[in-house]
């Protein structure tokens, strides 16, 4: 296959690479089984005509990649820690019941997630993942919300920041992989182009560490999706705010897939139209406090 | 390859190179500094300390680094102690590498032969300049290979920083190459970078073990006023020091001498160890200018008696007296507690001391081992001691060996270096420990011909030997020692010739082979 030697030589064996790196620098493994599918048995007509037009991935189990540090999205359930619950839990659930598979879930540091799918040890990816181009570039999207994210500042917010370019001087808590840090990163050197300060990038593992550091005053700032700003802000009431959405990221929010994966990508795709048709994302987002008209009618990217 | 010299090049990724230096570096000082503490606390004589030293050595080593930086930086901020994540990183590892820092100090601290601080003892050194003129430079060549290691494990251990929100090299890769989805190159560039700083490590190490090797060549001679020219003609200060007229003592001294006050005084002297009786009520008297040879077999408590002599062991009952003194001992007759005050009265007492196996400082020059006694326990001129140290060289005939190292030379060489070292603290009294015994037989005349010299120079001279034939020519008396007492004493010829005592005649016929 002189076609695909290309790719094997550049990508493959690097990503061998970081998967040996990523992983064994502390992303766990561990799956937490959570479908329950029972298949063909109660799913719509649509469900039924999607499962008919994809007949392949009917009763197959897959592995679906995540980071579980994303509170009403994907979190560790503190009653237990062995399970994963939020929204993109009962949405994959819905989706799963409705395509046909069961599922269970392989955790990972979320920079890992994307890498892990291009070298096909995982098969999908829920993780409240943006379909930024550059990602685009590397994997597939079925796109199902769209994104609006705000700032999580000191109560009062006492540096008046609520722009992404308000960062400059300021410091700002990321983490590795995100679309936010990535845009840190662009408006620093912007800063700096104008003659401001640039950002002081604080790098943390994970959502929970950044929302520490702005807690400890470690950090000005930190970048994330509307909902999950309000429900930390509701845990933290007298010590951070959150800001109004900011008008930098305008972005969708996608399961990822391997480019290669071209049925399971179809049925998903499928399966999401019948879940949006019938209300049952609406309804997920609306139980875990997420804004419902930030359903996205679903597309393939790219 | 381009893309991967663009990344090798990128003043991003060398930044995070210079963050993990800078708290590598930061950690390294502050690690060996508390290490060095932790490791005299581990040795102290005081429990308490030594259990602190202990405990904290156990919790830090016993515990992951990860755990400590984040217990640092998660949970000291609920008690309001909230600090930036570069400093919090220096002060984690310094922590964390103490602990072990510490461990190998102190084992370079124990490698130390115990003979050398013997030397130090002997020739007057404080505590505190022991460990810094003898004990650290031996400890530190010893553990230098450790401590490279140590180094270079702290450099790759940074990475774990990262955890911390520390953007050092590896948190910098892995943020790159995650947003870019470029990790091949990334990650070799960053490999690179490491390796740049290791070897650099390596490097550092290899130049100071190069420097502090027993084998180093000196660079320039310490020979500025052309000294090793004029050592030959120039007056031995050594000779004006044992004078044996009291004029030419210290004039605080005189006035407390009395003119034939004897300058050794033993009187009932007593000693044990774990309950054997190696001295029993042992009874000697020097006097001035005079040579006393020590005879006796081996075991018989002859090496205890020079080293209660300068007190470099303790009395367990009599007295001993060096011109009228009490070496260490407080005026109630206990020893002296403080090694400070013990080290400060027998560099006050003047005494000097040859061993058997000569004990020169391998780390230092013939020329520096002679003059180190005078420069850092008498705080004499450092010039004036390196010219008296030539001239003392040239006295013994190794004026052309000054700039060698110890192990460079034979043993004769050595030992007549240790009597210059000796003769450098202008002594009152010289103790001979066997000073022949561990020579080959050609070298033990030129050390029996320095002896020989000094006491015709009128040197007060207490000598442990089994040379009949030394003992014979040189000595003014001879006395024989056989549990722990002296079982016999006289002229040379009397106890050489005409021995009355049975151990003595023994003793004499199993040296000599024949009966007397």
């Amino acid at each position: 296959m002189p076609k695909f030697s290309h790719r094997d030589v550049s990508v493959r064996f690097p990503i061998a690479l970081l998967s040996i790196g990523l992983l064994a620098a502390g992303c766990s493994s561990g799956k937490a089984a959570t479908n329950t599918a029972s298949i063909g048995s109660t799913v719509s007509a649509a469900c039924k005509a999607g499962q008919k037009a994809n007949p392949s991935v009917v009763g197959k189990h897959y592995t679906v990649g995540t980071s579980p540090t994303q509170p009403s999205y994907e979190a560790i359930d503190p009653n237990d820690p062995s399970k994963i619950v939020g929204f993109d839990v009962d949405f994959l659930d819905a989706v799963g019941k409705c395509a046909g598979f069961t599922y269970s879930f392989a955790k990972s540091d979320f920079q890992a997630l994307v890498p892990s799918l291009q070298a096909g040890r995982i098969d999908m990816v829920v993780a409240n993942l943006i379909a930024s181009p550059p990602r685009a570039k590397q994997v597939n999207f079925v796109i199902y919300q769209n994104d609006l994210e705000s700032l999580l500042v000191a109560h009062g917010n006492p540096k008046s920041i609520s722009t992404v370019s308000g960062l400059c001087g300021n410091s700002v808590a990321v983490f590795p992989g995100t679309v936010q840090a990535g845009a840190a990163q662009v408006q620093s050197d912007a800063c700096t182009a104008a003659g401001k300060k640039p950002i002081t990038i604080n790098t943390y593992n994970d959502f929970l560490s950044c929302v520490q550091a702005v807690l400890t005053g470690r950090s000005d700032a930190t970048i994330d999706p509307v909902s999950m700003v309000a429900a930390t802000v509701a845990k933290y009431p007298t010590k951070i705010a959150g800001t109004d959405p900011i008008p930098e990221f305008r972005s969708q929010i996608g399961i990822g897939f391997n480019k290669s994966s071209t049925q399971l990508q179809a049925a998903t795709f499928a399966a999401v139209k019948s879940v949006q048709a019938d209300g049952t994302e609406k309804k997920l987002m609306t139980n875990w406090k997420v804004d419902p008209s930030s359903q996205a009618a679903t597309v393939e990217l790219p | 390859m381009q893309e991967y010299l663009h990344y090798l090049t990128l003043s991003y990724l060398w930044r995070g190179a210079l963050t993990t230096v800078e708290i590598a570096g930061a950690s390294l000082i502050g690690a060996v500094v508390l290490g060095a503490i932790l490791a005299e606390i581990r040795i102290a004589p005081l429990l308490p300390l030594r259990a602190f030293a202990a405990g904290y050595i156990w919790l830090i080593r016993g515990t992951p680094l990860l755990l400590q930086l984040l217990f640092l930086f998660d949970v000291l901020p609920s008690v309001g102690i909230v600090m930036a994540p570069v400093p919090t990183a220096i002060i984690g590892f310094t922590i964390n590498e103490s602990a072990f820092f510490g461990e190998i100090i102190r084992g370079g601290i124990l490698s130390v032969d115990r003979n050398q601080t013997l030397a130090a003892q002997a020739l007057g050194m404080s505590p505190r300049v022991t460990r810094r003129r003898i004990v650290l430079p031996l400890a530190l060549r010893a553990i230098l290979p450790s401590l490279g290691n140590e180094f270079i494990s702290l450099i790759k251990g940074t990475s774990l920083a990262s955890v911390i929100s520390v953007s050092e090299l590896t948190q910098r890769s892995q943020f790159l190459s995650s947003q870019t989805f470029v990790f091949f190159p990334v990650f070799l560039a960053s490999g690179l970078m490491y390796l740049v700083l290791t070897s650099g490590v390596a490097l550092a190490q290899s130049l100071l073990e190069r420097r502090m090797s027993f084998d180093r060549a000196r660079k320039v001679p310490r020979d500025p006023d052309g000294l090793q020219r004029t050592a030959a003609t120039a007056r031995a200060p050594a000779v004006e020091a044992y004078d044996p007229s009291p004029g030419a003592l210290p004039s605080t001294e005189s006035a407390t001498l009395i003119r034939d006050q004897p300058v050794l005084i033993c009187d009932g002297v007593s000693k044990s160890y774990s309950g054997r009786m190696v001295l029993d009520g042992l009874d000697l008297t020097m006097h001035r200018g005079e040579v006393v040879a020590v005879l006796g077999t081996s075991g018989s408590g002859k090496s205890t008696l020079l080293r209660l002599i300068n007190h470099l062991e303790s009395l367990d009952g009599g007295a001993i007296t060096v011109n009228g003194r009490h070496i260490g001992y407080t005026p109630t007759g206990a020893a002296q507690r403080s090694a400070a005050k013990l080290a400060t009265a027998r560099a006050e007492a003047h005494i000097g001391m040859v061993f058997q196996h000569f004990n020169l400082f391998p780390h230092l020059t013939v020329l520096e081992n002679v003059r180190v006694a005078p420069v850092f326990v008498y705080s004499r001129d450092p010039s004036e001691a390196t010219r008296e140290a030539w001239a003392l060289l040239a006295e013994v005939g190794l004026a052309d060996h000054a700039q060698k190292m110890p192990h460079q030379l034979s043993g004769g060489q050595q030992q007549r270096v240790a009597i210059a070292r000796a003769m450098a603290t202008h002594p009152k009294l010289m103790l001979f420990d066997e000073p022949t015994s561990a020579l080959d037989p050609e070298t033990v005349g030129e050390v029996l011909a320095v002896m020989r010299r000094l006491a015709a120079g009128g040197m007060t001279m207490l000598v442990v030997t089994h040379e009949i034939r030394f003992a014979r020519d040189v000595a003014d008396r001879v006395i024989f020692i056989e549990n722990g007492q002296v079982v016999e004493h006289g002229t040379p010829s009397e106890i050489l010739e005409t021995p009355q005592q049975p151990e003595t005649k023994r003793f004499l016929q199993s040296l000599t082979g024949v009966a007397v």
